[in-house]
């Protein structure tokens, strides 16, 4: 199985790379753990990007590729996949120490080629729960109001039936950070409601 | 502490205090609230404004849209409480603590927590002791939580009270209830100092035997007290009174016709005749008046040549009476006699005067009912005017023969009028008696409840002077400004006023009570004890068992 | 200023004129060469044999027939299902001003199924070198020891050999192994590197080949020239044509470009020389028999040499190294994409070879040893503008 490792760290967002590209990494919003270091830091995926693990030699769609899919064109030039990275990026959020999940930054951003894994349902209901997770979310550069949408949209499945409370308890939290802007909230509420 | 309803985020002493309501709660207008104060002890406030609010410009200026969409539902759910959120305004009333009781002069913190007033606090606040008191009924807000307010009976007799509300609000039921508290607290004391009797003008004989209530009836005083209270009445087909009144044209005085303005029946030049009249003829005046020509004594006076005699015209001429001030004089004391507890010459007004003077001297309440005379106002307010001027009169003579002696001092007298804004209207409250009454305070233990829907005119003076309020659903803004003006926190009031329910719901406020309360009055059930709304504390509580006869109210 | 056209006009016509004759030449000398190999295609053997006599004393190298008639021109076979494995290197060279004196040489690899089941790899190792003083050479008491007889590009040809070998007999159904550059490494014979050392890597570039050898005819291999330069067949039919040689061409590529269109061969031919003998030899010696032997190919505009050991030089394995040699240079440019991709895996960027720079000095001088600084290499790290 591809694992992502931490490839990049700092205290507020850390990049994930899978060995290769990944036509299925972790998907946007979602709530990752890295269960390793001192806290174990929790974040949200804020981007996911593949292209070629090399910047200098972009990857240019074959003039003579016809009507083949990605898949087939992948069989086809073989040298292509390991030539490319999917790497995620993820804004932290809370952290864990022993029992308990804050919400808030962790003290060190999580070690380097630290494996990432998606958080449990019930870490995921421990740290989403009262939304005050969502204050890094609003205050980071890296999250669009689709990322912010996303994020509460899976977490709230970790509610199962009170999944649409846990929504109302996020939403409102949000109303407080977004005071000053309504088209931002109205646009993040529209993203989570289903 | 009850659950908490909010936070202090604002306000002002002097006007009110500003409380943000918790998610998902809600106030009432009317309630009480209760805040902690730093340094022990609590602040008590009503609510006197409820408001929605929105805590940024972007959620009501984009707000929401309608629909029943996911989106569009969640994103309501979501800014309720955090973009919009509700607030109450509370004006401060009372600080209550261990030490007892004090006017509001402290406000509590920024975010201190607000809750519901809950019984204890309730009872702190409107602690009557010992002494007997009179139900108000359930505080609002608190239906049901079994918290009931009583008012010290002595305190609001003490000073002239006054129900106020449209009609079909409940002022007679509660003006009901509270004179059978009076009489049954009465008939419990033993010294005429500690007694109070209610003198009540009737109107609609609603406070005799029986009071028709909802399609039905319910015993009244009579009924309820049948020996403590005594009733009179002007109407000769009444089976039930103990006594009738009749009143002789020679009981009538020019100033018992004053009040009579209000029903803009006589002019003022009338009454001016009349008093010219009365100065020349004495007791005989109206009779002489009615006559076809000038009376004997008249001309004599007047030194009328032979054949101006028997001609109205030359005395009115000498007398300086406009013809006109004349006839309207003539036409209304026509009507006045035509009545029928209006007989010519002697009445026994003086006999039936002075059974009423003894009744109430002996600690017995006094019912003046109208029977069909009370469609006729003028009739009323002649009436009462008279009786409340005699009985005053009496009254006035009893105390100055106490002397100050207090053993000696007669009981306390509650006068009660119905449409009191006609006696004590604003042209006329110098030349009523009503209006001196509310005016002299206790001075001679005489004092007023009035009953009336039209507060507003009554005279500023003579409002000013009613020390407990009660008032239920008003119809004017005049009328609510006439009740609040001057009133602390008086824009709150005026609101709470205004959303009263049509029937049994009243704010309570003035002398008798630490703070306006909104209240919801003790319902009047068909087996209503005696008394029920009396809280006699030194004789076990509420009012004795009166078990009614069976089969009669049924 | 402009250019004064009475200057250049009247010597135009001389130009054009010359050129003219040139090319009359030149294609006089192609069809002259042509004729030749049509002539030598009918009787190969005969042919042959003329050329072993012309090649005696004659260092040059030559070529003679391997069971194709010499002019015969081959079509690219269908491409079939294949692994293709492909080596190349790079190197940083001793630094004569740093510390300690070393050479790095990093083997980029690439693993590419094209049908098969094999996994995708693209990868490099990386050595230090020289692995043990006696590397060095310098007991051999030579001025030139040192450095320059450690034979880095020995290392690194061999390294490349040894890794496709490796990767190919590693491998899975058929293989096409591909190396770049010439298929025996050049310098196993020159006196430059140190004997020892070039001892060494004969023995480990035998090895390689007795790999690929006893993979069998599942491994197709092939050593690519682009753009080569060599003239053995155009020497051999000189020798076949006699004559005036003026207006033939100086190397094989114009006369293939004349014969073959995109995706075609030449005959397969077997490359002889004396030096080519002397190496071959050392491969006897170690119980490997390689007759390098090679074939054009032309892709688009480009005429490539594809060198192979005559046991590998089945039908079979032509074919498939035909065909994927074809496939391979189809999405890359004209090169084929294996060995592209070892090169890019293999390549040792400026600011890397910087970094070993500096790792290298910071080791060393932990180890309380300095080197000359001078002021050319610290202008190389301080990036002033």
């Amino acid at each position: 199985m591809n694992v992502a490792r931490v490839v990049e760290a700092s205290l507020r967002k850390f990049q994930c790379a899978y060995d290769g590209y990944v036509e299925r990494p972790f998907p946007l919003g979602s709530l990752l753990a890295v269960r390793e270091g001192e806290a174990h830091v929790f974040g949200v995926v804020a981007e996911v990007e593949s292209g070629p693990d090399d910047p200098t030699r972009p990857l240019s769609p074959p003039a003579d590729a016809g009507e083949l899919t990605a898949e087939a064109l992948l069989n086809e030039r073989p040298h292509i996949r390991p030539l490319l990275r999917t790497r995620v990026t993820v804004v932290t959020c809370g952290f864990s120490e022993g029992e308990v999940i804050w919400p808030r930054l962790p003290p060190s951003p999580p070690p380097l080629l630290a494996m990432a894994g998606e958080a449990s349902a019930d870490e995921t209901v421990r740290l989403v729960s009262d939304g005050r997770f969502l204050a890094a979310l609003v205050a980071s550069a890296e999250c669009d109001d689709a990322v912010i949408a996303a994020t509460i949209r899976r977490a709230s499945i970790a509610f199962e039936m009170e999944s649409r409370d846990f929504k109302i308890r996020a939403g409102k939290e949000l109303a407080r950070l977004l005071k000053a802007e309504p088209a931002r909230l109205t646009s993040i509420i529209r993203g989570v409601a289903p | 502490m009850t659950e908490q309803v909010g936070v202090v985020v604002g306000g002002s002493l002097t006007k009110s205090l500003e409380v943000r309501l918790e998610p998902g709660r809600s106030a009432q207008l009317g309630q009480y609230l209760m805040a902690p104060l730093d340094g022990g002890g609590s602040l008590l406030g009503m609510v006197t404004d409820v408001l929605l609010k929105s805590a940024e410009a972007g959620a009501v200026a984009w707000p929401p849209p309608a629909g029943d969409d996911a989106a569009s539902a969640l994103l309501r759910d979501v800014l309720l409480d955090t973009g919009v959120y509700s607030q109450v305004e509370m004006n401060p009333y009372l600080e209550i603590g261990p030490d007892g009781n004090s006017r509001a002069r402290r406000l509590p913190r920024h975010f201190s927590a607000v809750a519901l007033a809950d019984q204890e606090a309730m009872d702190r606040a409107f602690d009557t002791g010992e002494r007997n008191a009179i139900s108000l009924g359930e505080p609002l807000g608190m239906t049901g939580a079994d918290v009931e307010l009583f008012v010290d009976i002595e305190r609001m007799f003490e000073r002239s009270a006054g129900i106020f509300g449209k009609s079909g609000t409940g002022k007679t039921v509660y003006a009901l209830q509270f004179l059978s508290a009076l009489v049954k607290h009465s008939v419990g004391q033993r010294t005429n100092q500690q007694r109070t009797v209610a003198l009540v003008f009737d109107m609609h004989d609603d406070y005799g035997d029986y009071l028709k209530f909802e399609g039905g009836q319910r015993r009244s005083l009579k009924q309820l007290h049948p020996n403590d209270v005594t009733i009179y009445s002007l109407d000769d087909r009444s089976a039930n009174a103990d006594e009738r009144i009749v009143i002789g044209t020679k009981d009538i005085t020019p100033d018992d016709l004053r009040v009579l303005t209000a029903t803009a029946e006589f002019t003022s030049a009338a009454l001016e005749a009349a008093e010219v009249f009365e100065d020349r003829l004495k007791k005989g005046w109206i009779d002489a008046v009615l006559s076809d020509g000038p009376p004997d004594a008249l001309v004599r006076g007047l030194h009328l040549d032979e054949e101006e005699r028997g001609d109205w015209p030359a005395a009115l001429k000498r007398l300086d009476i406009h013809p006109g001030s004349f006839q309207n004089l003539r036409r209304n004391l026509r009507a006045i006699t035509k009545a029928d507890f209006v007989d010519r010459g002697e009445g026994q007004f003086s006999g039936v005067l002075e059974h009423i003077v003894q009744t109430l001297l002996g600690g017995k309440s006094a019912v003046v009912q109208f029977g069909r005379h009370g469609r006729n106002l003028a009739s009323y307010m002649l009436v009462a005017n008279m009786l409340s001027r005699r009985i005053w009169d009496a009254y006035r003579s009893e105390m100055e023969k106490a002397r100050g002696d207090a053993a000696k001092e007669p009981n306390g007298l509650v006068i009660v009028i119905e449409e009191a804004h006609k006696f004590v209207d604003r042209s006329l409250a110098g030349h009523t008696i009503f209006g001196q009454i509310a005016r002299e305070l206790r001075k001679y233990n005489v004092t007023l409840l009035v009953i009336d829907q039209r507060p507003s005119q009554i005279d500023p003076e003579v409002l000013s002077q009613i020390g407990t309020k009660f008032c239920l659903q008003l119809d004017s803004e005049s009328d609510v400004e006439a009740l609040v003006g001057g009133m602390q926190g008086r824009a709150g009031l005026r609101s709470v006023i205004a959303s009263l329910e049509s029937q049994r719901q009243a704010l309570v406020f003035g002398h008798a009570l630490p703070m306006p309360v909104v209240v919801q009055p003790p319902e009047l059930t068909r087996d209503y004890r005696p008394g029920q709304s009396l809280r006699d504390r030194l004789n076990g509580g509420r009012a004795a068992e009166e078990v009614t006869p069976k089969g009669l109210y049924g | 200023m402009t250019l004064r056209m009475e200057h250049v006009v009247a010597q135009l016509p001389g130009v054009i004129e010359s050129y003219r004759e040139q090319m009359a030449a030149r294609n006089a000398g192609l069809a002259a060469a042509g004729s030749a190999l049509a002539g030598w295609s009918e009787d190969p053997l005969e042919g042959d044999r003329a050329i072993e006599r012309a090649m005696a004393g004659d260092p040059r190298p030559y070529a003679t027939s391997l069971r194709e008639p010499p002019g015969m021109v081959r079509d690219a076979p269908a491409f079939t299902p294949v692994t293709v494995v492909a080596a190349d290197g790079s190197s940083i060279e001793p630094d004569r001003f740093a510390p300690v004196q070393c050479f790095v040489v990093n083997t980029g690899h690439v693993v590419l199924p094209y049908g098969t089941a094999a996994t995708a790899e693209l990868g490099a190792e990386a050595w230090i070198g020289p692995r043990s003083v006696s590397d060095e050479g310098e007991d051999h008491g030579r001025e030139d020891a040192g450095p320059f007889s450690w034979g880095v590009n020995l290392h690194r040809d061999v390294s490349e050999l040894d890794t496709a070998s490796r990767l190919a007999a590693e491998a899975d159904g058929e293989v096409v192994a591909l190396i770049d550059g010439t298929l025996l490494p050049w310098d196993l014979d020159s006196p430059r590197v140190a004997e020892h050392i070039r001892d060494a890597l004969a023995g480990a570039s035998a090895d390689a080949l007795k790999r690929l050898r006893d993979a069998g005819s599942r491994v197709a291999l092939g050593a690519y020239v682009s753009g080569s330069r060599a003239s053995d067949v155009v020497t051999s039919l000189r020798a076949l044509a006699g004559g005036d040689a003026s207006g033939w061409p100086l190397c094989d590529a114009p006369l293939f470009a004349r014969t073959l269109v995109h995706g075609q061969r030449s005959a397969v031919f077997r490359s002889k020389s004396q030096r080519r003998e002397q190496v071959e030899t050392l491969f006897q010696l170690r119980d490997v028999t390689v007759d390098v032997c090679f074939f054009y190919l032309r892709i688009g505009g480009d005429i490539a040499r594809v060198e192979l050991p005559a046991w590998a030089a089945s039908d079979d394995q032509v074919d498939r190294l035909h065909a994927t040699l074809v496939q391979q240079c189809a999405d890359c440019g004209g090169y084929p994409r294996a060995l592209q991709e070892a090169h890019e895996q293999a390549v040792i960027s400026m600011g890397d070879r910087l970094q070993f720079e500096r790792l290298l000095e910071v080791e060393a001088g932990r180890q309380g040893l300095f080197g000359q600084s001078n002021s050319k290499q610290m202008s190389k790290r301080r990036r002033a503008i």
